[in-house]
């Protein structure tokens, strides 16, 4: 038995290594991916967003304004123009992403007393950008806000201590201790790493095994036909044997290389992506059940491959969801890998924390082990000219 | 060369007829896929995060500013509690995301005129919703500040109301979002019409993987050479088929949003259809040809994968382009998917024109040249493999 097993095994090994489209699939793709996503969503927060400015005062205080908003790392001024106006065709053609106006008569209003607006008009059209810039001028705008309500109230004879709190009598200090820079390289980078991985090994596992031939599968074997359970073992061990250290390199390249910081335990981490590994395996084997050729499979899992991602929650948290779809992505294996994965690396969860989504995926296991058995029965099955005694795999699978 | 071209295009879609069963999946994708998508963002923003709010206080203040708080819709109440220690935990179990700290004497120092602290500790683990709860709650907390600013000024002061008003905000800023208006949350303006460009390129791509692939199979009188020498009739005849069954589904993917979920539609509506039917008249080119140069079916489809995955992510729809790595500046410019989803994004959302779009349709056109040289040139190969078969019977 044991020595059929790793016959076998060595067997499924050549036909994936030899394949240079399934060996570059399941080992080359994932690591490809983690550098190009990591090139891109490496900076950590989108900087230097050109924006321009339409300074219709003059002024020393808009000069100054201007010159700090220029100083704020998020932002780079591309230019100023005369009015608002001229702010639309820049956006449409991707030249800048907000408008700052400061209107006639800014410092004389505000050295009067009187209320003086600026106006930022934004192109909400990127929210990512949007978001960044916005803040950024607010902050800007806030600072010059409070240093001029401060003066103005240590004319009115406060001291200068008091005045201060005065014109900032409540401070939200914001915090975000699991992502203090709102870093999205923190947010997204291994959420698309674990993706990408299930994706390719799901569709690896598929393609493998309808492409896989009973015929073939006696030739080199001098031994008695193996049962459909020693045919299922081998090639869940040689596929695991390939993919798991694959997917372990890939999910360690955004610790190694991007800066993600590791705050839970690395042996945690690395337990939960065995098992949700060996889950895609038999997922992807399961899903090869109900097609007859690997090019259905194929499409079937690209079509998947951005609903799942959407529906795991890892961008769009599953509570702002519709109520009637919160079930659906609870019920998606990458919802608890993600919420693993972000939770154990940014928030240094442990175990205890985490048991809902760790006997979620104890149960995906479970359930994806006999819908990959019966999909391996069924390819064995479907060779029944080449001589495989189905009987006996049958019989076989009506005991397990 | 019309009549060549029909005739190319009625036996492909016997062809296709006669497999009809491999198209269903292609073809009902798309729409199940999109319509999902379009549920998950129809909220359009990040709601009812959850709140846990530590009042070390117990005042009349912190009472209310938990009370503003949890008015605004994007918070809910997740619980109370006496300090913040137990936040992480509360976050890895999913039950809160935000915690607020009332600290003890805020009322005083803020009726004493001392410098009073409010904690936000926020979870921005997800950038999203740590966006959406930083900006809320800044806004109810700030409109509170001027509130109390206010109240000092005419109290130490002996300003009138109005002007204290004036005083406490002297520069008010105005915050305009164009073609979002629920900024800094509206996410099915935003997503929804880069994800479903990655369905519109999958369909057109995918169906037509295998449209190169069956002619080698052909036999002599149904050879492509027996049909016609002129290899751009070929090609014109295989993509005029493959459109028809396509775009269709393109143009229902691409108006779900605005006729479902509420997305705008600001520019011109023939325009975006032409820019869609160009663009799925490239991809079935693009198939087409990988499907005829690799002579695989499965082959093909996993190439159309590997370019469509990382195209939504660096086509600069999320992530803008200016603010990735110059070398990957290139590739995002390059990708057929970029100007789609920009065209896509300037025409519906911007309300642009297609003078708006030039850089875009100068991409699209490179790829269009590209993609029928190597149609013909997968077109060749395949009239050079018949008359070796030819040869062969002969």
């Amino acid at each position: 038995m044991r020595k059929i097993t790793w016959s076998l095994c060595k067997r499924e090994w050549r036909r994936i290594l030899f394949d240079p489209r399934l060996s570059s699939l399941i080992l080359l793709v994932p690591f490809i991916y983690a550098f190009l996503f990591g090139g891109v969503y490496g900076a950590g927060s989108v900087k230097h967003i050109p924006i321009v400015i339409v300074d219709q005062d003059h002024s020393r205080l808009s000069r100054e304004i201007t010159t700090a908003l220029g100083a704020s790392e998020s932002l780079s001024i591309y230019g100023t123009v005369n009015a608002p106006e001229n702010f639309l065709p820049l956006v449409r053609q991707e030249a800048a992403y907000a408008c700052v106006v400061i209107p006639e008569h800014f410092e004389r209003d505000v050295l009067g007393g009187r209320k003086a607006k600026v106006a930022v008009i934004q192109d909400g059209s990127n929210l990512l950008a949007g978001n960044v810039s916005s803040r950024a001028i607010n902050s800007v705008l806030m600072t010059y806000r409070v240093g001029i309500s401060a003066e103005e109230l240590s004319y009115g004879g406060m001291t200068a201590k008091a005045a201060a709190s005065a014109a900032l009598p409540i401070e939200p200090v914001l915090r975000a201790p699991f992502n203090p820079a709102f870093n999205f390289s923190l947010f997204i980078l291994m959420g698309l790493i674990c993706i990408v991985a299930q994706q390719v090994i799901r569709m690896g596992s598929s393609i493998s095994l309808l492409l896989d031939e009973v015929d073939e599968l006696w030739s080199g074997l001098d031994e008695p036909a193996p049962s459909v359970g020693t045919v299922f073992i081998a090639k869940v061990v040689a596929t695991a044997a390939l993919v798991l250290p694959m997917a372990c390199v890939a999910i360690v390249i955004p610790f190694a290389l991007f800066g993600n910081p590791l705050r839970g335990s690395g042996a945690l981490l690395f337990t939960v992506l065995t098992i949700y590994m060996f889950t895609q395996i038999f997922i992807g084997y399961g899903y090869s059940s109900f097609f007859r050729s690997p090019v259905g499979v194929t499409q079937l899992h690209l079509f998947m491959s951005p609903i799942l991602f959407v529906l795991s929650g890892f961008t769009w948290p599953a509570y702002a969801m519709p109520h009637w779809l919160r079930p659906i992505a609870y019920c998606t294996p990458a919802f608890h890998m993600n919420s693993v994965l972000r939770k154990v690396a940014l928030d240094g969860a442990g175990p205890g924390l985490l048991r809902t989504h760790l006997l979620a995926l104890l149960a995906y296991l479970l359930i994806s082990v006999p819908w990959a058995y019966y999909a391996v029965w069924k390819q064995l099955a479907r060779t029944e000219r080449a001589g495989f005694p189905l009987r006996r795999a049958r019989a076989v699978w009506m005991r397990s | 060369m019309t009549n060549t071209v029909l005739r190319i295009a009625m036996r492909e879609w016997k062809w296709i007829l006669e497999n009809h069963r491999k198209f269903y999946l292609v073809l009902v994708a798309p729409l199940v896929c999109v319509a999902i998508l379009g549920f998950v963002y129809s909220p359009k923003k990040v709601m009812g995060v959850p709140v846990l709010i530590v009042d070390q206080d117990h005042s009349a203040l912190s009472r209310e500013l938990s009370r503003a708080i949890l008015a605004s819709e994007t918070f809910s109440l997740g619980g109370y509690s006496d300090s913040s220690e137990e936040f992480p935990a509360l976050v890895a179990q999913d039950r809160v995301h935000l915690c607020l700290i009332f600290p003890h004497n805020l009322e005083k120092d803020v009726r004493a005129r001392r410098e009073a602290k409010v904690q936000v500790i926020l979870d921005a683990s997800n950038i999203l919703s740590g966006n959406a709860q930083a900006m809320s709650a800044s806004n109810v907390l700030a409109t509170f500040a001027v509130g109390v600013e206010v109240r000092t000024i005419e109290g130490e002061t002996g300003i009138p109301g109005a002007l204290a008003v004036n005083h406490a905000m002297p520069i008010e800023t105005g915050m305009r979002a164009w073609f979002n208006p629920g900024f800094s949350s509206n996410y099915l303006n935003f997503l929804m019409i880069g994800l479903l460009t990655i369905y519109v390129q999958l369909a057109g791509l995918v169906v037509s993987a295998g449209a190169g692939v069956h002619e080698y199979r052909e036999t002599r009188g149904n050879a492509l050479a027996a049909l016609t020498r002129n290899p751009w009739a070929f090609v014109a005849g295989k993509v005029l088929a493959y459109v028809a069954v396509i775009y269709p589904i393109s143009m229902i993917v691409v108006y779900m949003p605005h006729l479902f979920f509420g997305a705008p539609m600001r520019g011109s509506q023939v325009t975006l259809a032409l820019v869609t039917l160009w663009f799925t008249a490239m991809l079935v080119t693009v198939g087409y040809a990988l499907s005829c140069v690799l002579a695989d079916e499965l082959f093909a489809t996993e190439i159309c994968a590997l370019i469509t995955l990382p195209n939504f992510l660096l086509s600069g729809f999320t992530w803008p382009i200016f603010a990735m790595p110059p070398l990957l500046r290139g590739l995002a410019y390059g990708l057929p998917m970029y100007s789609y989803s920009f065209i896509y994004r300037k025409l519906s959302v911007m309300g642009a024109s297609a003078e708006d779009c030039l850089r875009q349709m100068t991409i699209l056109s490179l790829w269009t040249v590209l993609a029928a040289l190597f149609a013909r040139y997968g077109t060749k190969q395949i009239v050079k493999a018949n008359r070796e078969v030819e040869h062969a019977h002969a």
